[in-house]
């Protein structure tokens, strides 16, 4: 027997919702905090498009500590190298 | 939407280094939800656990200032250095401090957890603190102002002021943290400043901007605009039509009724309060906003002849509202 048309209607609510959840969750994991009430308003698609955009600084951030550990060392004189790179390790 | 929501979106946009339009999606939603979500993601940002912090700190410490001063500028650079900034020993932080530019401290000052380093900030040499807040109005960076406004000492802090005019407090307001740190702010400069910042909001309609900053703002500081602004006739009634134009009646009442020294005849004189289309528009929105009680405040300030004509031009159900 196939679906009513309003079962459809309800199942697509239901993926909808838990889809939103999943955003709002990953949100909330990522923020390590209980989201504030207007964003737990986003539809799914602002709160997925949250997410990467911090996602994204984060992980720019860590490229760029990265970055500064191989550049820190062609700032010191040569005599201190060895000493800051044991320090580094 | 309102100044402090835009000012808080710009801000998030800021933190993330994304353009405001990547994050058009938050428009329309409250301030308070907006700062929040911002001290959410400066969290996680600013969390340098996973960060050498304490081999830096060693390899700082075993080598010269000016040398460590170096590496700061070239190798970490202005974002991991206002990162991390907060989580150095502060006399280390200072000594280093005092050896960078002023551009690259304006630059650090962009991406520092303002909570985090008040510490160094005092430190500093007022000069050199001058210098970055120089470089930082020279460059219009309203949110790292903002930031930085937050936490300088006073001498610094009057600098900035005196070198904004009405246009660039108004400008910058919106991005200063913590946001009652405005009224210390505005407590620093003297009347006719003040009230070339409202003369500023009214000969370029900006009036939005000015009701948000009083709604920002502590009692002393809306007793005394109230007491400066209600004499200057033109003004008030600028102000007054355009409370009621953007429904912000409730802004103009909460100012407003702290106007308890001003000479009576000055109520009188403002013509806003006699216009019966103004006063209808006004009535509607003291209804819808349910601001009864201030208005009642407001009305037991006037002179009789103007509670006499006050009282004609309204129903008689509102009269009682506000015992007339």
């Amino acid at each position: 027997m196939s679906p009513r048309p309003e079962q459809i209607k309800q199942w697509a609510e239901i993926r909808q919702r838990n889809m939103a959840d999943f955003a709002h969750e990953q949100l909330s994991r990522l923020l390590r905090s209980e989201l504030p009430e207007a964003i737990r308003g986003l539809d799914q698609d602002d709160a997925a498009r949250l997410v990467v955009l911090i996602e994204t600084s984060i992980d720019d951030q860590a490229a760029e500590i990265r970055r500064a550990e191989r550049d820190l060392l062609t700032q010191i004189p040569l005599p201190l190298r060895g000493a800051v790179k044991r320090l580094l390790r | 939407m309102t100044t402090d929501s835009r000012a808080q979106i710009i801000r998030i946009a800021h933190l993330l280094e994304v353009d405001n339009s990547e994050l058009d999606f938050l428009e329309g939603m409250d301030s308070g939800a907006l700062r929040e979500l911002h001290s959410q993601i400066v969290e996680v940002l600013f969390d340098t656990t996973d960060i050498k912090l304490g081999s830096l700190q060693a390899a700082a410490k075993i080598l010269p200032p000016a040398i460590t001063a170096k590496v700061a500028e070239k190798a970490l650079g202005p974002v991991l250095c206002g990162r991390i900034a907060g989580s150095v020993d502060p006399p280390l932080a200072v000594s280093i401090a005092k050896r960078l530019p002023s551009e690259f401290l304006a630059d650090v000052a962009r991406h520092v957890h303002p909570n985090q380093i008040e510490a160094i900030i005092s430190q500093l040499p007022i000069s050199q603190v001058d210098r970055a807040a120089t470089v930082l109005v020279e460059r219009g960076d309203l949110v790292a102002l903002g930031h930085f406004s937050g936490i300088v000492k006073d001498p610094t802090l009057k600098n900035v002021i005196s070198s904004l005019d009405g246009s660039g407090l108004l400008d910058v307001a919106p991005f200063i943290e913590p946001k009652e740190r405005i009224s210390h702010l505005l407590a620093l400069i003297d009347d006719s400043r003040l009230l070339d910042i409202l003369r500023c909001a009214d000969r370029d309609d900006r009036w939005v901007d000015a009701f948000d900053l009083v709604d920002r703002l502590d009692v002393s500081v809306r007793k005394r605009i109230a007491t400066l602004v209600v004499p200057e006739i033109d003004l008030i009634g600028s102000a007054l039509r355009a409370a009621i134009e953007l429904d912000q009646w409730s802004s103009m009442l909460s100012f407003a009724i702290y106007a308890t020294d001003v000479p009576q005849d000055s109520w009188s004189q403002i013509e806003g309060f006699r216009d019966k289309k103004l006063i209808a528009e006004a009535m509607a929105s003291v209804d819808r906003n349910d601001l009864w009680d201030e208005l009642s405040m407001l009305v037991s300030l006037w002179p009789d002849d103007l509670r006499k004509t006050f009282s004609k031009s309204i129903k008689a159900r509102q009269r009682s509202r506000i015992g007339l």
